[in-house]
């Protein structure tokens, strides 16, 4: 407001000066000014109230011969305040214009990058697969042909290292299908209970390596019935899976599942409390991008599972978080509307 | 042609005033109106500002020029500057850049009926616009 009342005082002094000298460089100095308020964001009514409030001041203060000499060439820096007017808001369109033709080229491109990262995937998880298949095939023959337990020691880590990448290949491949999005005929209603019993079960192996006990704190007899797609699978997998491959050996993962109100609506909340070394606070958004790990040696995985967890819990317009274990370690979330 | 031709060095701020007023009345003269002569008068003062806020000093002709029966204005603007070294760039940045190259170019083609712009990078810029009556 300030802007406004001293530009319009700025534009009356200039106007009076050029009024009674009939100097052009007053013309130029109310070029400024309607630069100046087209920044300032003051439209020319504004600054035409401001003349004609000038103009009659000036009728009080001078004899009548004088004003009307003045008055006649009044339209000049009127003109002129106008034409700064004009040429601003030309250059304001002109750069929004292209500034919209920019921002579509770079949506078109990053479109493109997307498919094009799709394309990769999907030609990528194709190619290295087939002859992943030929590695786990021959370690598998070296073992069965070998009387020799060292090789078959390697042949054993062989097939185990191939296995991983297949693994690796399946959850970009999981990945690019979750970020390219679902329609409402891919939703149905299924039972998180059965759900998370069956992650255990295709867990159990690493369960067992690990010697990790399961504190399931839920009742496993009753339906926690949820709409939604076969992928949300993944998201309760994925950090279930990097409990126990984060928390020590021989250690026990809490699993609860409760009924909440989020909004007034009933959610299921879900959480996995490990004890393992924890995440810092500046990395518990982060560890849901792409690539970010919580670095620690030993531990494979493609820094893909959790951005999939993130994306098919968005899907299921649901969230995931990380909060600290107040005993030692973390414990994920994850909230999803009840069926 | 051999109409009128007048020449304003632009060394500072009062050149501008100089240039402007020469402008208008070799326009009024010509015959343009108070709008155009308006229209004509802003466009010779962004391009002498543009001199000298990017070249230091320069020259600004306002030639009446005639084509095909009709008559016109013509402004050139010359400098021995730095250039422009991204044109496109300098004809879509407005005044939000606050100062960069170009600014008031896309506003002063606006103005006029025809605007055309030769420059080089280290030789300097001469900008030529026309307008018809």
């Amino acid at each position: 407001m300030t802007d406004e009342s001293g530009l319009r005082k700025e534009y009356s002094v200039i106007l009076r000066a050029f009024l009674e000298s009939g100097n052009d460089r007053y013309l130029m100095d109310i070029e400024t000014i309607s630069k100046k308020c087209v920044r300032a964001n003051i439209g020319p009514d504004y600054m035409l109230e401001a003349h004609l409030n000038t103009l009659n001041g000036l009728v009080s203060e001078y004899p009548i011969e004088k004003t009307v000499r003045m008055f006649n060439s009044a339209s000049e820096p009127l003109i002129q305040l106008m034409m700064g007017y004009a040429v601003a808001y030309h250059e304001y369109i002109d750069m929004h214009e292209k500034r919209y033709e920019r921002e579509k080229r770079l949506a078109d491109e990053l479109n493109d990058a997307n498919n094009l990262q799709e394309m990769f995937i999907s030609i990528m998880s194709h190619d290295i697969r087939s002859p992943l298949s030929g590695v786990v095939g021959y370690s598998s023959l070296i073992r069965m042909r070998s009387k020799d337990e060292k090789v078959v020691g390697f042949a054993d880590k062989i097939e185990k290292t191939a296995m991983e990448i297949d693994q690796m290949i399946e959850s970009m491949r999981t990945y690019s299908k979750v970020k390219k999005g679902f329609s409402d005929e891919d939703f149905e209603e299924f039972d998180l209970n059965e759900m998370l019993s069956e992650i255990f079960e295709f867990l159990e192996g690493k369960i067992k390596e690990h010697g990790t006990k399961l504190d399931i704190k839920y009742q496993t007899d009753r339906r926690y019935p949820v709409r939604g797609i076969e992928f949300i699978r993944n998201a309760y997998l994925n950090i279930i899976d990097n409990a126990i491959k984060y928390s020590p050996m021989n250690s026990t993962i809490t699993i609860t599942l409760d009924d909440i109100d989020i909004d007034s609506s009933p959610h299921w909340k879900f959480g996995v409390a490990d004890n393992g070394e924890g995440i810092p606070d500046d990395m518990k958004e982060a560890v849901f991008e792409r690539f970010v790990r919580n670095d620690k040696r030993g531990i494979k995985g493609s820094g893909i599972g959790l951005a999939i967890t993130k994306h098919a819990v968005a899907t299921h317009k649901g969230n995931v978080w990380i909060e600290d274990n107040p005993g030692g370690g973390s414990i994920f979330y994850i909230t999803v509307p009840q069926a | 042609m051999g109409g009128i031709e007048e020449t304003v060095p632009i060394n500072d701020e009062y050149d501008i005033v100089t240039a402007r007023s020469q402008g208008k009345s070799t326009a009024a003269s010509i015959g343009f109106g108070l709008v155009d002569q308006t229209r004509i008068s802003t466009a010779i003062s962004e391009l002498a500002r543009n001199i000298l806020r990017y070249a230091d000093s320069g020259v600004v002709y306002i030639r009446e020029v005639a084509s095909e029966g009709a008559t016109g204005v013509e402004i050139v603007a010359e400098d021995h500057g730095p250039g422009i070294a991204d044109l496109e760039l300098a004809m879509t940045n407005g005044h939000t850049t606050g100062g960069g190259l170009g600014a008031g170019l896309p506003g002063t083609k606006r103005l006029m009926d025809e605007f055309e712009i030769d420059t080089e990078v280290g030789r300097g810029t001469i900008v030529t616009a026309r307008k018809w009556v």
